[in-house]
């Protein structure tokens, strides 16, 4: 293990945390507020202490792995701790926790938000904010490793944890073009809702501000009222659209793009990802319609908004939901638990290993019925190895049990369950906002500080998939 | 991308990595000033703004309640006194109303000082009528009760509300100054738990990148044996410590040859 290398690579993420904060700073200056002083000083901060290691450190050419998950796991913590700097000067609702806790949420890409006034914040704080999401959303890895030069070597143990095992399946690309189709396609589908949105009747700081979390499925909003604010049906269908989007694989848009889109549609995890998805917007408009809420219309654009929303992760709202039936809360946290695609910018337990555990299911039932037969789950017309079913397994049983634990810590601190099991698992899935107390228009600031904690270190763990920030407990043993 | 070479040199990298910390110190430093500096500027503006404002209404009141005890004493006992006590009390009202004209600082601000203004001219205009009457007689008290009454009434609710507005106004720069306090602690906060880490950091890296290279030369010079030709410490790095591998290789080169 070469401490000294591990502390320059987590040194270059501060320098992109850097970059956002002057923009978000010049941003501060441009509105006359107040503000701008903190960003800057935040900024030159950030600036000062990503450079230092490099004075000392020589270039290196290979990471190894127990480097690269270190390498992460205090990245994404370093980023989170420098990025709460700005809020916490601020003050106001901005405590230490609070502080921590919405960093944390915008570089995991979740969206839960502790403010209950968002609007009151200055618009280059909420531009920093936002700009959490987008650095969180491409992934710092992604960042630091298109700046530094290395090895392919090196730039493979890292997306290996930055992205999901299943991607590798998924997706036969060479490891160099995936990182740079994930910038390209990154960017272009930030450019185009920022002009969409434009179109559609919002500024350019607004639809900056959305887009950053709409492609990053993040879900901070410049508005109280999230998306419910423009009361709009064309900004909600062009975020559907481009939600949805961000919840598939990256590396399969980039071939949608590119001119093959039959790759994206051919790839059986999107197919199975978009038909729950109709499905559940049917169920779920079917329901409201049933119990009078209002017409079908009505309730397929709150629905489909609100499923859309839900299952790619990002957590816009285009209204509160805790008052709709339980079925209809039921299959939303269905939705939170399951999350978008591998790949995608979204976080949490994603589709491709709920579609796995199916298979799974169907080949053991199968198994039972015909015991010499061989019997393989296959992924379109791949065989997968028994080996991987079994990470897969294994990571669902560890997602679902670290669920189980954060919402019993929860209700120890007198949360009640619904609160405490839907802010969970939307802290751990990277979602944003759940049901009870901290739903789609609510907010998380009124929970227990240590839940608050609690849930930002679900985020950790749900964007970092688990198992790099659980290696760390085994650092004895890495020499 | 290849280092920059001037960073092959020590003193160099030593300088640099004192120079972040300073720069760390002193960006911490001109913040909290700059912050300082605006919050003394808030400080000054909420007495400038606002609690002259506050206090020409404090006056203003005064100056009614002296004009009406004035006039009710009036009706018992009409004397010169009474009358001088409303003429100077009048002039107080006056300079009090010129001092919050003069300093419309606050949104509809203006539209305020107007409804005062125009009150009081009303006020005045009544109160005119009452000195003016040669005997003050019962009809008199009437006239006081069913017109001049409300109008000081409604004028005390206008100079209450031009004082609330800069009292909520004087409360939310309060608060200004609360959070910008916070400002100007913050930083050096920052600096002085970010200069920690940088100096542990610091440490870390001279011992890492300094003294391990000299305990590698100090254990090679001791190993070292007799007429053995070459001298390598396994220095890697391209710096003075590359140099004085490579000059102590050269010196005992230099001594083999001799004695040969």
């Amino acid at each position: 293990m070469r401490l000294s290398i591990v502390i320059k690579h987590v040194g270059s993420f501060l320098l992109i945390n850097s970059l956002f904060l002057l923009i978000s700073s010049f941003i501060s200056i441009y509105h006359h507020e107040d503000s701008w002083g903190i960003l800057m000083f935040s900024s030159i901060l950030c600036l000062l202490l990503g450079i230092f290691p490099s004075i000392f450190v020589r270039e290196q050419t290979s990471l190894n792995i127990q480097e690269g998950l270190l390498i992460i796991t205090l990245g994404w913590v370093l980023a989170c701790l420098t990025g709460m700097l700005p809020f916490y000067m601020w003050g106001g609702e901005f405590n230490l926790i609070n502080s921590w806790f919405e960093s944390v949420s915008g570089f995991t890409t979740t969206g839960a938000s502790i403010l209950t006034n968002v609007e009151a914040l200055p618009k280059g704080m909420l531009f920093w904010r936002s700009s959490t999401h987008f650095i969180g959303g491409i992934g710092i890895i992604v960042f630091t490793l298109l700046i530094i030069p290395s090895s392919g070597k090196t730039k493979f143990s890292l997306l290996q944890n930055e992205f999901s095992n299943i991607v590798k399946t998924s997706l036969q690309t060479r490891v160099k073009n995936i990182f740079k189709s994930i910038v390209i396609v990154y960017i272009i589908l930030n450019a185009l809702l920022i002009i969409f949105l434009m179109f559609a009747g919002m500024d350019l700081f607004d639809a900056t501000n959305h887009a950053f979390a709409t492609i990053a499925t993040g879900g901070f909003s410049t508005k109280n009222l999230s998306i419910a604010y423009y009361d709009s049906v064309t900004i909600e269908v062009i975020i559907m659209i481009f939600m949805l989007i961000s919840g598939l694989n990256f590396g399969l848009l980039f071939f949608a793009i590119t001119g093959m889109p039959k790759r994206l549609f051919k790839s059986p995890v999107v197919q199975y990802f978009l038909i729950f998805i109709f499905v559940g917007i049917l169920l779920a408009s079917l329901k409201l319609t049933l119990d009078g809420y209002g017409d079908f219309w009505w309730s397929l654009r709150y629905a489909s908004f609100q499923v859309i929303s839900l299952a790619s992760t990002t957590g816009f709202a285009t209204i509160d939901t805790p008052n709709w039936p339980p079925f209809v809360i039921l299959l939303l946290i269905y939705f939170t638990i399951q999350c978008a695609c591998a790949g995608s910018t979204a976080g949490g337990l994603k589709f491709d290993r709920v579609f796995f555990v199916l298979k799974s299911i169907s080949q053991s039932i199968k198994l039972i019925l015909h015991p010499r037969a061989i019997i393989r789950v296959k992924l379109g017309k791949q065989n997968i190895d028994e080996g991987f079913q079994m990470n897969v397994l294994i990571f669902t049983i560890t997602y679902l049990g670290i669920l189980f634990i954060s919402t019993l810590i929860l209700n120890f601190q007198s949360v009640d369950l619904i609160t405490a099991f839907s802010g969970a698992a939307a802290a751990l899935g990277n979602v944003g906002p759940g049901f009870g107390g901290v739903s789609s228009l609510g907010n998380y600031n009124a929970l227990p500080d240590f839940s608050k904690f609690v849930l930002s270190v679900n985020m950790l763990l749900g964007r970092l998939e688990i198992f790099p920030i659980l290696s760390i407990l085994y650092f004895r043993r890495w020499n | 991308m290849k280092p920059l070479v001037f960073l092959k040199k020590i003193r160099i990298k030593i300088l640099l990595g004192f120079s972040v910390l300073i720069l760390v110190l002193l960006s911490a430093a001109i913040f909290s000033i700059y912050e300082l500096k605006n919050a003394s500027k808030k400080v000054q503006q909420l007495v400038d703004n606002n609690y002259k404002t506050i206090l020409a209404c404090e006056s203003m009141n005064d100056a009614i309640e002296m004009q009406n005890n004035s006039i009710i004493i009036l009706f018992i006992n009409d004397n010169h006194t009474n009358r001088k006590i409303i003429y100077k009390s009048d002039s107080l009202f006056e300079a009090s109303l010129n001092i919050a004209k003069n300093n419309i600082t606050e949104t509809d601000e203006d539209k305020y000082v107007y409804s005062v203004d125009s009150c009081y001219t009303k006020l005045k205009q009544l109160n005119n009528k009452v000195l003016k009457s040669r005997s003050l007689e019962k009809d008199s008290l009437s006239f006081y009760f069913k017109e001049t009454y409300p109008t000081i009434t409604s004028l005390k609710i206008h100079i209450r509300s031009l004082s609330s507005l800069n009292e909520l106004s004087m409360y939310k720069s309060a608060m200004d100054i609360k959070s910008k306090s916070r400002r100007i602690a913050m930083p050096s906060i920052i600096a002085v738990i970010s200069s920690l880490v940088l100096l542990i950091l610091l440490n870390f890296f001279i011992n890492y990148y300094f003294v391990t290279p000299f305990e590698k030369i100090i254990k090679a010079i001791n190993n070292i044996s007799p007429y053995e030709s070459k001298f390598s410490a396994g220095i890697k790095s391209e710096d003075e410590f590359k140099r004085l591998e490579e000059a102590i290789d050269n010196l005992i080169h230099r001594i083999n040859d001799r004695k040969l």
